[in-house]
C-alpha cells in the first residue's frame, strides 16, 4: 500500500475512535485534520489552518441564509404549524391503510417546505406524530422509520441548507437547486406512501389494526391551521422567482414572514420568539462546527494527496458519468454510515465536483442526486443523525435496533427513488429549466 | 528539491489556472531541463481566497497567488498603490511595471519579506466594464441604475455619477441581473462569457472603468525558495517571464477580443458611452492621484504616499515607452523585455534568501 | 466551585443572548435591504460586509460555550453506551482533555491574530472598508471560556454520578 493511503486509513480509524468515545463530531474532525496536516506538511501549517479557517468560513455571506431558514422552521414550529399540518394530513388520509404513517409523510413534506434542515424536520415531527402512532398500536419500527425517513425531505424539498452549501461549493444557482428539489421531493413522498399503504394493506397489524375508529372530517378549522404554509412557500419561492430577493436573502424574508404570520394570527409570544432565536443560533453553531471540521479534513485530504489518487483512479479507468455516479453512490452510502450529511458533503464536494465537471455532468442534477444520497446517510446505522434525534425526542421509549429495523424499508425505497432520478434526469431538471 | 507544489483555489476553467499554473509548469520543466517539476493543483483546498497569503507563508503550498484586495490591512502598500487603478489602461504595461515594482521597490518588497513570501510575478486583469441588462451609456441612464462595483474608487465614481451601489456576491450576480435586482455588474468580457452573463445581460458599455494587479501572480514560500538551487531559481524566473507574456497576450488581451466576438454572436451589444459619461469618469480620474494619496495615508497608513505613488507612476511610464512599438501579439519580444529589464537583474544568489 | 459554575452559566447565557441578537440583526438588516431595494431603490450598499463580519462572527462562535456547558454538540453515544463503566469514565476524561486542549490552542492563536488585527486597524475588503478588528476578539474570548466550560461539564458529570458515568 502507498504511504498516502496508509495515512488516510489511519486518519479514518482515528476519526471513528474519537467519535466512538463521544468526542463531538466537529471536534473529532478538527483534531484528526490538525494531526494529519501537521504530519503531512508542518505544525505551522496545521496551526495556521485551524486558527484561520474557522474565521474565514464564517464570513461567507451565503452561509447567513442557514440561520434564517432555521429560524423560519423554529418560529413555524413554536406557533403550532407542525401540529396543524399533522392534524390536517390525518383528516385528509384517514381512509388509507396505515393512515397515520401516511399522514406523517405528508405533514413532514409540507413542513419541509418551511424548514431548511432534515434534522429539524424530524425533530419537530417526531414529538407530535410518533406518540400518536404508538398510542394507536402502530408497529414502533414503522412509526419511527416513517418520521426518520420523512425528516430527510427537509433537505430535498426547498428551502434546504444542504442545497445552499452545495450551491456555494459547486458555484451553481441556489435558486435553481431549490426548484430542482421539488419534483424529486414529491416523488419520494409518493414512493414512501405507496410502500406504507401496500405493507399495511397486506399486514394490517403494522398499522394498529382497527385503531382508526374515529375518522375526523376535514374541517375549515384544519384548513385555517395550515393556511400559513402556502404563504411561507410563496414568500420564499416567490421572492426568488420574481427576483425580489436572492436565495440567500429569501431566508430572511421567510423568517420575517413566519414572524408576521404569528403576529397576525395572535400566536406570537415574545418568550417563544426569543427561544426560537436562541435555538437557531445553537443549531447553526452545532452545524457550523462540523462545517469547519469538514473544511479542515478536506484540506488534509489535499495535502495527503487523496485528490490526486481519486483523479488518477477516474482518469485511468476512463470512467463515464454513470460509473462516476455509481461510484459516488457507493462511497456516500458507505461513508454516510459514519459521517453526518453536512460533513460528508463538505468533505467530498471538492474532490467529486471537478470530476463531475470534467465529465460534463449537469451540476444541478448531480447536486440533487448527492443530496438524496446524503439523506440516506441520515438514517443508516451506526451513525444516523435523524435516528438519534428521534430517539432523544422519545426519551429512549423505542430501542435503537428497532428504529434501524424500521428504516430499512425506507432505505430500500430511497434507493428505488435514486435509480429513477438517475435514469430520468428530466424529473429533476424540468422545473428549473422553466425558470432559469 | 526536485518538485514544487503550485496550488490555486481558482477552478480549473479559470484563465489563471490555465496560464499561471498549467502553462507555467511546462515552462519550469523546460527551463530547468527537467531538474524541477511543478505539481499543479487547481481548485485546491490547500489555499483559500482570503487566507492565500498566510497559507503560502505557512507552507501549505510552495507556489500560489494572492489578490491583495482581499486583505487590505495585511498589504497596505500594495493596496495603496492600487488606488491608482482607474487611471491606467494597458494590462501589458501594468503587469510588467507591477512585477518590476514589487521586486525592486524597497517599500513594497519589504511588505512581502515581512509576510515570509518571495514575490515571483504579478498578475493583471483587463479593464472592467459595465455589463448591463439595459443600456447604461449616459449620465441620464446611469441615474438610479443598480450597480455592482469591484472596489472603493469605482464605487465612489459611480455614486458621484448617480448610480446606486448594491451588494451581491459573484454567485448571486447572474440571478440578480436576470431578475432586475441589479442593472449592471462590472467585469471583463472574458468573465462575462465564462459566467454566462450574456444570457441575462446583453449590453456592455465600452468604457474602461478600472483594472487590478495588486498582490501575487506567483509568490513562493520562503523556505521552499531557499531549498532550490541557484540554477533552479533562475529557471523558475525564466519560466515567470514566459508566463507573464503568454498570460497577458493570449490569456488576457487576445482572449478578451475573442470573448467580445463570441459575445457579439450571442447577441450582446457593445455601446459607445456618451460624452457626458466619459467626461464624468475623466474628471474622476484626474482627481484620483490626489485622492489616492489621501487614502493611502488615512486608510493604509503610508507615511509618504506621494513618493510611493510617484515611484510607481514612473515605472509605469518607463514600460509605456518600452512597449510603445512592440506589437500586442509579439509574446517573444515582450518576454524578452521582461527578462532584460526585470528578471536578469535579479541576483538569484541573494533574492528572497534573507 | 459553586461560584465558578454560576459565573460560567452567566457567561454562557450572555454569549448566547448576543448570538440570538445577531440572528435578529441578520433578519432585520437583510429584510430592510431587500425591501428598500425593491421599493425606493435605495439599498444598504454594505449589507454583505455588515452581515458577514459584524453578525456572522458573533453568531457562529458565541453559542459554543453553551454547547460545551450543556453537552449540546452533535455527537453520538451509539458505541459509548455499550462501554463498561470504567471505559466510560476514561472516555469522558480523554474527550474533555482533547476538547479543552483544542480550545486552548485556538484561544492562543486567535488571540495573537486579534492583537495583530488591532495593531493594523484591520478593515474589510470590498467597497466600504469597514473596521473589522473588533470582531477578531470574539474568537479568543469564546475559545478561552469554552475550554473552561468543557472542563466544568466533565467535573459535573463525575459529581452527579449520572447513569452515563
Ligand atoms: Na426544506
Ligand atoms: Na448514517
Amino acid at each position: 500500500m502507498s504511504e498516502p493511503l496508509i495515512s488516510v486509513l489511519l486518519a479514518f480509524a482515528a476519526l471513528l475512535c474519537l467519535i466512538a468515545i463521544r468526542v463531538p463530531i466537529g471536534l473529532s474532525l478538527i483534531t484528526v485534520s490538525f494531526v494529519g496536516i501537521a504530519h503531512e506538511t508542518s505544525l505551522r501549517a496545521a496551526i495556521g489552518s485551524i486558527s484561520r479557517l474557522p474565521y474565514e468560513l464564517s464570513t461567507n455571506w451565503s452561509f447567513s441564509a442557514v440561520p434564517m431558514f432555521l429560524l423560519m422552521g423554529f418560529v413555524a414550529s413554536e406557533t403550532g404549524l407542525t401540529k396543524g399540518l399533522f392534524n390536517a394530513s390525518r383528516a385528509l388520509l384517514a381512509r388509507l391503510p396505515g393512515a397515520l404513517a401516511c399522514a406523517s409523510v405528508l405533514a413532514s413534506a409540507l413542513f419541509a417546505a418551511a424548514s431548511g434542515s432534515s434534522v429539524a424536520t424530524a425533530a419537530s415531527m417526531s414529538r407530535i406524530a410518533i406518540p400518536e402512532m404508538l398510542s394507536r398500536k402502530y408497529d414502533p419500527g414503522l412509526a419511527c422509520g416513517t418520521i426518520a425517513a420523512s425528516g430527510t425531505l427537509g433537505s430535498l424539498i426547498p428551502p434546504s441548507i444542504l442545497m445552499i452549501l452545495y450551491g456555494v461549493y459547486a458555484d451553481v444557482s441556489i435558486g435553481g437547486l431549490f426548484l430542482a428539489g421539488v419534483l424529486p421531493g414529491i416523488l419520494s413522498v409518493v414512493i414512501y406512501m405507496t410502500m406504507i399503504i401496500v405493507r399495511c394493506g397486506l399486514n394490517p397489524a403494522l398499522g394498529g389494526a382497527a385503531a382508526d375508529d374515529e375518522i375526523q372530517p376535514f374541517t375549515r378549522k384544519l384548513l385555517f391551521d395550515i393556511a400559513p404554509l402556502p404563504l411561507l412557500i410563496l414568500i420564499v419561492m416567490g421572492s426568488i422567482s420574481l427576483g425580489i430577493a436572492t436565495p440567500t436573502e429569501a431566508g430572511a424574508l421567510g423568517a420575517l414572514g413566519a414572524v408576521a404570520i404569528a403576529l397576525a394570527s395572535g400566536k406570537f409570544r415574545f418568550a417563544a420568539f426569543m427561544r426560537a432565536l436562541k435555538q437557531s443560533a445553537l443549531s447553526f453553531t452545532a452545524i457550523f462546527i462540523i462545517v469547519i471540521g469538514g473544511a479542515l479534513l478536506t484540506r488534509y485530504s489535499a495535502v495527503v494527496g487523496l485528490n490526486r489518487m481519486l483523479e488518477d483512479l477516474f482518469q485511468h479507468s476512463a470512467a463515464g458519468p454513470l460509473v462516476l455516479i455509481l461510484a459516488v453512490s457507493v462511497l456516500y452510502i458507505v461513508l454516510g454510515m459514519f459521517i453526518d450529511s453536512i460533513g460528508l458533503l463538505l468533505l467530498t464536494a471538492p474532490l467529486i465536483l471537478p470530476l463531475a465537471g470534467s465529465l460534463d455532468i449537469d451540476l444541478i442534477w448531480f447536486g440533487i442526486i448527492l443530496i438524496k444520497l446524503l439523506e440516506i446517510g441520515l438514517i443508516t446505522p451506526p451513525i444516523g443523525l435523524n435516528i438519534f434525534v428521534i430517539q432523544s425526542a422519545l426519551d429512549g421509549q423505542v430501542r435503537l435496533p428497532t428504529i434501524f429495523r424500521g428504516v430499512t424499508w425506507f432505505i430500500a425505497m430511497d434507493i428505488l427513488t435514486l435509480a429513477i432520478l438517475i435514469t430520468v434526469p428530466a424529473i429533476t431538471l424540468w422545473l428549473p429549466s422553466r425558470f432559469f | 528539491r526536485d518538485s514544487l507544489v503550485a496550488a490555486t483555489w481558482l477552478p480549473p476553467t479559470h484563465m489563471y489556472s490555465r496560464y499561471l499554473y498549467d502553462y507555467w509548469a511546462e515552462r519550469v520543466a523546460h527551463h530547468s531541463n527537467g531538474t524541477l517539476t511543478a505539481e499543479v493543483e487547481l481548485g485546491s483546498p490547500r489555499v483559500t481566497a482570503l487566507g492565500n497569503l498566510s497559507e503560502l507563508a505557512d507552507g501549505l503550498a510552495d507556489v500560489s497567488g494572492h489578490f491583495a484586495q482581499y486583505t487590505p490591512s495585511d498589504l497596505p502598500v500594495s493596496n495603496a498603490v492600487e488606488e491608482l487603478g482607474m487611471t491606467f489602461s494597458d494590462p501589458r504595461v501594468i503587469i510588467a511595471a507591477a512585477t518590476e515594482f514589487n521586486i525592486f521597490d524597497p517599500e513594497l518588497s519589504a511588505e512581502w519579506t515581512r509576510h515570509g513570501v518571495v514575490f515571483g510575478s504579478s498578475y493583471a486583469t483587463n479593464h472592467y466594464k459595465l455589463v448591463c441588462n439595459e443600456p447604461v451609456t449616459s449620465l441620464a441612464e446611469m441615474k438610479g441604475a443598480k450597480l455592482r462595483l469591484p472596489g472603493r474608487a469605482p464605487a465612489a465614481w459611480a455614486n458621484s455619477a448617480g448610480g446606486v451601489t448594491v451588494a451581491f456576491n459573484t454567485n448571486e450576480q447572474y440571478g440578480a441581473l436576470e431578475k432586475g435586482a441589479l442593472t449592471c455588474t462590472t467585469t471583463t468580457a472574458v468573465d462575462a462569457k465564462a459566467r454566462k452573463l450574456y444570457e441575462v445581460a446583453y449590453h456592455i458599455t465600452d468604457l474602461p472603468i478600472t483594472l487590478f494587479w495588486a498582490g501575487l501572480g506567483h509568490g513562493y514560500n520562503k523556505d521552499s525558495w531557499a531549498e532550490l538551487t541557484a540554477d533552479q531559481r533562475r529557471a523558475v524566473l525564466n519560466a515567470e517571464a514566459d508566463t507573464i507574456a503568454t498570460f497577458i497576450v493570449d490569456g488576457t488581451l487576445l482572449a478578451e477580443q475573442e470573448a467580445r466576438d463570441s459575445l457579439a454572436e450571442e447577441g450582446v451589444s457593445f455601446h459607445e458611452p456618451t460624452a457626458d459619461l466619459k467626461e464624468s469618469i475623466e474628471a474622476f480620474r484626474k482627481a484620483q492621484p490626489t485622492a489616492a494619496a489621501e487614502i493611502a495615508k488615512s486608510t493604509f497608513g503610508i507615511e509618504d504616499p506621494e513618493s510611493l505613488l510617484d515611484r510607481f507612476q514612473s515605472t509605469v511610464n518607463k514600460w509605456d515607452d518600452l512597449l510603445k512599438d512592440v506589437p500586442v501579439e509579439d509574446k517573444e519580444a515582450f518576454a524578452g523585455l521582461i527578462r532584460q529589464e526585470i528578471y536578469d537583474k535579479v541576483d538569484v544568489e541573494a533574492y528572497g534568501l534573507n | 466551585m459553586h461560584s465558578v459554575n454560576r459565573l460560567a452559566e452567566f457567561l454562557a447565557r450572555l454569549q448566547l443572548a448576543l448570538a440570538a441578537l445577531a440572528v435578529l440583526a441578520i433578519l432585520l438588516t437583510v429584510s430592510v435591504d431587500v425591501l428598500l431595494r425593491a421599493s425606493v431603490n435605495a439599498p444598504i450598499g454594505a449589507t454583505i460586509e455588515i452581515v458577514s463580519f459584524y453578525y456572522m462572527i458573533p453568531l457562529v462562535f458565541f453559542p459554543i460555550m453553551t454547547l460545551e456547558l450543556k453537552g449540546g454538540h452533535i455527537d453520538t453515544d451509539l458505541f459509548y453506551r455499550l462501554f463498561p463503566r470504567r471505559m466510560k469514565q476514561l472516555s469522558i476524561v480523554v474527550s474533555v482533555l482533547l476538547t479543552a486542549l483544542i480550545y486552548l490552542v485556538l484561544a492562543y492563536f486567535t488571540f495573537k491574530q486579534a492583537v495583530v488585527s488591532t495593531d493594523n486597524g484591520e478593515v474589510s475588503m470590498g467597497i466600504s472598508h469597514l473596521p473589522i478588528w473588533p470582531v477578531r476578539w470574539v474568537l479568543p474570548f469564546v475559545f478561552a471560556t469554552s475550554a473552561v466550560a468543557a472542563f466544568l461539564l466533565c467535573v459535573k458529570r463525575f459529581q452527579d454520578r449520572d447513569r452515563d458515568v
